[in-house]
């Protein structure tokens, strides 16, 4: 996977803790520890809806490299702002998904 | 009848939106879909949870081909065993050429439209039982019935290597819709499974896949922030550059 450790916060509340969480959940992580660590500093429902979203992501992940959606109008400025920074110019799913 | 308060056995706050899309998606996969039986859809479910707890495969070796893997008398087409696991486990390696060893010599699009369906929203669901350390959701037994086969009008090949129709949004704004993102049109050519995909959507995400401030403080412990570094990172470690 190209994307790096990420970078403090990002300017998110906890953003470097919750970065940790979804990593953990890609097996990059000890999840069980990091999600003790969210859930004392964040709360049970912050930890819970954290990973409801992530869920969430990996279906609308498969929806979209599954059918070669291409980024809507409204992003492909905003995003090539980031896709560097992510090395996402190199998924497939960009090659495959042109937008 | 699925009940939300049975489906998780926690004490966690859920939110009862998501409890209610989940109790409804167990409905929908144990009905009789568009395309595929009752029997069938479970047996997709089950399908994606072997391949997630298989040992893995390279993503170009089809688990069809793998001598003892794939049982001679399992219910679905090889194909489709095969489309589940490179799905399933190497969602970051899927390529057109890929959809077209499929489709349509081996499954028509719309049937391939229903697989990803199923296949995606019970990766979603396990993904969130595994995660907080639930048992994922048991399956029922499925319901007798035909599948409907209704195809809608209007599809055509346009944005996505699949038909889809155009579609509005009014989620935002009823008296001004706006075209709905790429990703709500993903499975319209399948109306049953489009229809569930916005309940999940809404439960797991935001209504109307809007980054609203209002909505991200309305029902969420998390903020707006939050959904956007969640969304972007898991989307990267997905490898999904939408």
């Amino acid at each position: 996977m190209a994307t790096g450790p990420g970078h403090g916060d990002c300017g998110v509340d906890n953003g470097e803790l919750v970065a940790r969480l979804i990593d953990a959940t890609f097996g990059r992580a000890d999840l069980d520890e990091v999600k003790a660590e969210v859930s004392s500093t964040m709360g049970d429902a912050a930890l819970v809806d954290c990973l409801t979203v992530i869920a969430g992501f990996h279906m609308a992940n498969r929806l979209v490299n599954a059918t070669g959606a291409p980024i809507d109008p409204f992003m492909v400025e905003p995003t090539k702002a980031v896709a560097d920074m992510l090395g996402a110019n190199e998924f497939l799913s960009r090659v495959d998904a042109p937008g | 009848m699925v009940t939300q308060t049975s489906i998780y056995e926690t004490e966690l706050p859920i939110r009862a939106a998501v409890l209610e899309g989940h109790a409804a998606l167990l409905e929908h996969w144990a009905s009789p879909g568009t395309w595929w039986s009752a029997s069938e859809r479970l047996a997709i479910v089950n399908e994606v949870r072997t391949a997630w707890d298989a040992d893995q495969l390279p993503p170009w070796v089809g688990p069809s081909t793998v001598d003892g893997l794939v049982a001679d008398d399992h219910v679905l087409p090889a194909a489709v065993v095969d489309i589940i696991w490179r799905i399933t486990n190497h969602t970051s390696t899927l390529t057109r050429d890929w959809y077209d060893s499929f489709v349509p010599d081996q499954v028509s699009a719309e049937q391939y439209v229903e697989v990803l369906s199923l296949v995606s929203m019970a990766n979603m669901v396990d993904r969130f039982a595994d995660s907080l350390s639930m048992d994922r959701l048991a399956l029922p037994e499925p319901r007798a019935g035909e599948p409907s086969r209704y195809r809608p009008d209007g599809v055509e090949i346009a944005r996505h290597w699949v038909p889809t129709a155009p579609l509005e949004d009014t989620h935002w704004s009823p008296d001004m819709p706006m075209e709905a993102p790429n990703v709500r049109r993903t499975l319209n050519l399948v109306p049953a499974e489009a229809a569930i995909l916005w309940i999940l959507i809404d439960a797991h995400y935001i209504a109307g896949g809007i980054l609203s401030e209002l909505d991200s403080g309305r029902n969420w412990s998390i903020e707006r922030p939050h959904f956007e570094l969640l969304a972007t990172r898991t989307s990267a470690l997905n490898e999904c550059f939408y």
